[in-house]
Formats: C-alpha cells, structure tokens, sequence
C-alpha cells in the first residue's frame, strides 16, 4: 500500500484570525515495507501531515494517493482506508474508553463487520504481538502503566491488520524499557510487508530504526534520507532545533580531535564498531 | 537536624480505590526516605508506576503522608496552616506543556502566583519582570502562551513557580513532550537557576543523560527508593538499572560495549566528553 502525496498543502480554519498554513506543498511517497522516520521541531505540521496518510485530514489543495485511491475523491472509501493504514495518536492512552482491555481492542474489528470468531482471533493476535497476556483481557484499560496502556491502544490498531502502521510519538514519557519494547515491536513490522511511519521527538531512535527520515520544518519537506545521509548534515538539523544521535556527536567530537573515522555510523553499535577498527590500525602500525 | 531543606521520612501512601474488597492496598510509597539539600540538584528516574509523580506532589503538599512525614524547612505538610507557607517554598513544574498555563498573555500568567498572595501591584511587577528575565522570556511578555514552543511553554511555567521565589523546584518530566531543543532550552534554564540562585532542584525524568548531570541520583522501583548516589556511581550499576526497566547514558554504554571488545577504558565514565578524553589517551598511549 504504498502512500503518495503530490503537491498537497492544508489550511487550518481558513478565512479566520486563526488561519494557519500547515502544510506547504509537500510531495512525497511512502513505499511498501519501508520504515520512515518523521522529525521537526514543535509545530512544523508532523501530526498535520500524518493525518492526510488516512485520509482524517482532506489536503486544501493537492492529491493524496493510498494505493492508488485518491482520498478526496467523492467514491473514495475512507472508512476501508482507515483499516489499512491504522494510526497510534500521540498519547493514546487518554482514548482508552472500553471496560475491558478485550473490549477496546475488539471495536475496530466489531466495527469492520467482522464475524465474532474473526473478531476473536484478531484481538488474540494483537494482544499476543504487543506483548500482553491473557490475563489482561478482563481487565480495565485504566490505571494500566504507561507503556502498557499504549501497547493496549497499539493492539487495537493491529486488530484491524492494518498494511501501513503510523505513530505520532509513541515512545513519549516511557520508560527506557518501554521505549525499547514498542520500537522493537514496530521494528518487526516492515519484514512483514507492512510499512510503518514513526513520528518522533528522539533522533537516537529514529536513527536506529528507520530506513528514511523526513524532516518537517514550517509546513514543508526540509530534508530526506537515510538517517547516515541526514545525520551528517547536523548544521543544517541544529539550525532548526533539532540535533544528532549520540553516536553522531560522539564521532564529531572525535575526529575533532584527529581521528580518522568513517562517516555512517549513527547508532551507539555502529560507533563502537568504527572507534574500535580505528584504535586496531592504529596499534598495528597505521597512520594516526 | 540534618541540613536537608526537604526531608522526607518513611512516608508511605495509598490512592484510594473503588474496590473497597481489595485484599491487599497497593502503596505507591513504600517507606520512602529521602533528603533534598539546599542548593542541591537531585534527579529521579524509575520506570513508569514506580511512584515518582506520587513523591514529587508529597514535597509541596499536593498530597499528604499516610504514614511518615514530609517536612519542608521545618515545616510539616499535614499541617494545615503552613500549607501556603510550603507551596511558596517548593515550586511545582510538570510534563504537559498545554495546561499549565491559565492566562492568555505571559505576563499575566506569571503574576498568577503571587496575585493569589494578594502582594502589592509594584513587587508584583517586579517578581514577574525578574521570573521572566531569569527564564530568558522578557521579550515575550505581552505574547499569548498557546502561539509558544513547548520549550517556551515550559519555561513559562517555570516562571510562574519563581515569581514565589521558591527555595526549591520540583519538575515532574518537565522535558517528556519537548523537542531537542526544547528539551535543552528547559535544562539549561534550570541548570543555571540551580548555579546562580542556589534553588534546589527535584528533576524527574526517563532521559538518563538528563540525570547523568545532577548531584545525586535516585531510583525509584515499586514505591521504594532502590538506588541513590552520584550519577557516577548509579551509573556504574547497568545491570541493576536495567533490571529497573531503567538504561544508563550513551557515553556509559558505548564505554561498556568497548570495554567488552577489549578496549581497556577506565571505569566510571559518565559523559562523551569524558569518554572521548579516555580514548584519546588510550590512543596516544598506544
Ligand atoms: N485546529 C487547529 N487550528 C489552527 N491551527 C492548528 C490547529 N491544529 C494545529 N494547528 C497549527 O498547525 C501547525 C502544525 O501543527 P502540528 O501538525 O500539530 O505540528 P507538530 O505535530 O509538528 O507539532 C502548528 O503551528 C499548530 O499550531
Ligand atoms: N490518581 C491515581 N489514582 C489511583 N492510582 C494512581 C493514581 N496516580 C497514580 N496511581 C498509581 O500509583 C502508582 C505510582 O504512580 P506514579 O506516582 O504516577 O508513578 P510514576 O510517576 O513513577 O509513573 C502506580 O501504580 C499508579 O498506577
Ligand atoms: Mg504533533
Ligand atoms: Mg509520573
């Protein structure tokens, strides 16, 4: 289900005093089985843009494409669109509303119509790949922890068996566990096809899980690539209030100091693996 | 006494449930112990329901002991009358940038503290041209707080805590919801209100470079206190911190994987600085 924006711009409350220009005209396209990561500051129009992916926002001007359907047209059927390309709000946790954790994540697939075995054995596999067992069927959504609560909200997008999987923040005030949990689940996704859109405050796990980042900046695409090619531009990233991974600032800081490193290495691992290469050839003899 | 300006002593609590047939009452705080010193910058990890929030709202009397007792410069906070007394004192900061802020101009927004005093309309200009200058938000003061970053958000709120000239500020994950630079805007505000003003400083985060740059760090698990020491010694600890859900901070784990890999750094490295001191001897050295 690939996703594709073609000149697409949107305008909050046009004609008030409250008119903003979230969106200026962006183009991009979202391939099958890819991970993308989304990063700008505060305000640069990253939940704006997510939500043209499902058609919850309609562009003022320009075209979005899921799988070939356009989502403005008047036969577009958003509702279908909706199941296939499954949305994580930021904070879903305040959107818990069944009475049971069986409950909450069972209302899509209810909603889609299902039969009830089907029903079944979609909220069986979601709750079996977010990680929760049975014993948290019956229970309330509420005063869950943190990081159980969104994997409660994420299981109920996966019900639906989405093809693309976006998230606005999803790793925001979890624990380091928790964090480390939710991205190694979305991280699975892609070998199965799907394509998932990860929005993020975090450069360090943008830089560890996805294949291409796109930043935002004032409402347009102000940079893509892969998180190397991107991560090697930092000027241009700290320009707008944003930054490097550590393995990144860690690398800089070294070579200011005379070493010779490779450029590419964006995560801790990667950094390790360069300094350690680097002190080897030195001890053999190299150059230093 | 001890020189401790907050003093937190076997306090346990309980929310209250519905379910009055609960066999067991789950404590949020569990015999928690804790100092804060004057001047002192202590930071709070633990996993999320470990109880940090539950503590920080025991230090201003936003809630109160069950058992234990909370005393602030003295005075305890079950003591009703001294409950204005406390909360000028202890300045409160939280996570969501978007409801803490009532007013819809900056300026009005930090004079809502001292207002709610009823101080006379001079030193209230003062409070809050001085709250203002020390978050380095005076050339906004006329704006409107919902056109700000979450950055500035923050910062605003800030201000409205200093406008009582609190002797210390707790911030509950003050830097959650904040882009990078946000995130180091606030920390760089607070640092300094720590340096130049001697506030203490309560700052709870999941950021462990965060922690990595106060005095002394805690870690909560299960309403307990289960570590406590300079960040260089809890940092040390990888394997309990991640028993805790918890991690340590970048430079300590790339010291840890190179030092598995054979590279023989020296313990204790707590930020890239240090690390990249460390390799540059190990590497003129070779
Ligand atoms: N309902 C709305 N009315 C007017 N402006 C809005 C509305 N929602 C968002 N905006 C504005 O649109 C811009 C982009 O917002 P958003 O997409 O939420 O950014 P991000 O997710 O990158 O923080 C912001 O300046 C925001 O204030
Ligand atoms: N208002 C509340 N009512 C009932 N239980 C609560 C409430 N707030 C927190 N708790 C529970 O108290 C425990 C500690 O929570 P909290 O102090 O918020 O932890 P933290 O801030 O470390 O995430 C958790 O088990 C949590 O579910
Ligand atoms: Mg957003
Ligand atoms: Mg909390």
């Amino acid at each position: 289900m690939p996703i594709t924006l073609s000149h697409v711009s949107y305008t909050y409350q046009p004609g008030t005093p409250y008119e903003w220009h979230a969106l200026d005209d962006v183009n991009l396209e979202i391939p099958d089985g890819e991970f993308w990561g989304i990063i700008g500051p505060t305000g640069s129009g990253k939940s704006t843009l997510i939500q043209h992916m499902n058609g919850l926002l309609k562009p003022t001007q320009g075209q979005v494409l899921v799988d070939g359907i356009d989502l403005s047209a008047r036969a577009a059927n958003l509702r279908q669109v909706r199941q296939k390309v499954g949305l994580v709000f930021q904070y879903p946790e305040y959107q818990l509303f069944g009475e049971t954790i069986h409950e909450d994540i069972a209302f899509g697939p209810r909603n889609m119509k299902l039969p009830a075995d089907e029903v079944e054995r979609r909220v069986r596999r979601a709750m079996e790949r977010v990680g929760l067992d049975e014993s948290f069927r019956d229970r309330s959504p509420f005063g869950l922890s943190g990081g159980q609560a969104r994997r409660v909200a994420l299981a109920g997008v996966l019900a639906m068996e989405p093809r693309v999987l976006i998230l606005d923040e999803p790793t925001a005030g979890l624990d380091p566990r928790g964090r480390e949990e939710i991205l190694s689940l979305v991280g699975a996704f892609p070998a199965l096809g799907m394509s998932v859109v990860l929005v993020s405050h975090s450069m360090d796990d943008v830089a560890l899980m996805a294949d291409k980042v796109l930043v935002m900046h004032r409402g347009k695409v102000h940079m893509l690539g892969t998180p190397p090619e991107l991560f090697s531009r930092r000027a241009e990233l700290e320009a707008i209030g944003l930054g490097v991974p550590a393995a990144v600032q860690l690398i800089d800081m070294l070579r200011s100091r005379g070493w010779e490193l490779p450029a590419g290495a964006v995560t801790i691992e990667q950094a390790v693996e360069a300094i350690r290469k680097s002190l080897r050839t030195k001890a053999g003899g190299g150059r230093g | 006494m001890d020189e401790s300006y907050i003093a937190v002593n076997q306090v346990s609590f309980a929310y209250p449930t519905a379910d009055t047939t609960a066999e067991q009452i789950r404590l949020a705080l569990n015999h928690v112990n804790l100092a804060v010193r004057p001047g002192e910058f202590v930071a709070v990890l633990g996993m999320n329901g470990s109880g940090k929030s539950t503590l920080a709202r025991h230090l201003n009397a936003l809630l109160l002991p069950r058992d234990g007792t909370v005393l602030v410069d003295g005075m305890d906070t079950r003591e009703e009358k001294q409950l204005w007394a406390i909360r000028d004192r202890v300045g409160m900061v939280f996570q969501n940038p978007d409801n803490q802020i009532v007013a819809a101009v900056v300026e009005e927004d930090v004079a809502f503290g001292p207002e709610n005093q009823g101080r006379p309309p001079e030193e209230i200009r003062q409070r809050v041209a001085e709250a203002l200058a020390a978050v380095g938000m005076s050339h906004m003061r006329e704006r409107a707080p919902h056109l700000l970053s979450g950055g500035q958000k923050q910062r605003v709120a800030i201000a409205g805590a200093l406008a009582l000239r609190p002797a210390c500020l707790v911030l509950d994950e003050p830097t959650a919801m904040l882009d990078p630079s946000g995130r180091g805007e606030v920390a760089d505000v607070v640092h300094r209100l720590n340096r130049e003003l001697g506030m203490a400083v309560v700052w709870i985060t999941h950021f462990m470079e965060e922690a990595a740059l106060a005095d002394r760090v805690i870690v909560m698990a299960d309403g307990q206190v289960q570590l406590e020491g300079p960040p260089r010694t809890v940092f040390n600890q990888a394997d309990q911190l991640r028993a805790f859900r918890l991690d340590v901070p970048p430079a300590v784990s790339a010291a840890e994987r190179l030092r598995a890999e054979g590279v023989p750094l020296p313990e204790g490295i707590l930020t890239l600085q240090e690390l990249v001191e460390a390799l540059c001897q190990l590497r003129s050295a070779t």
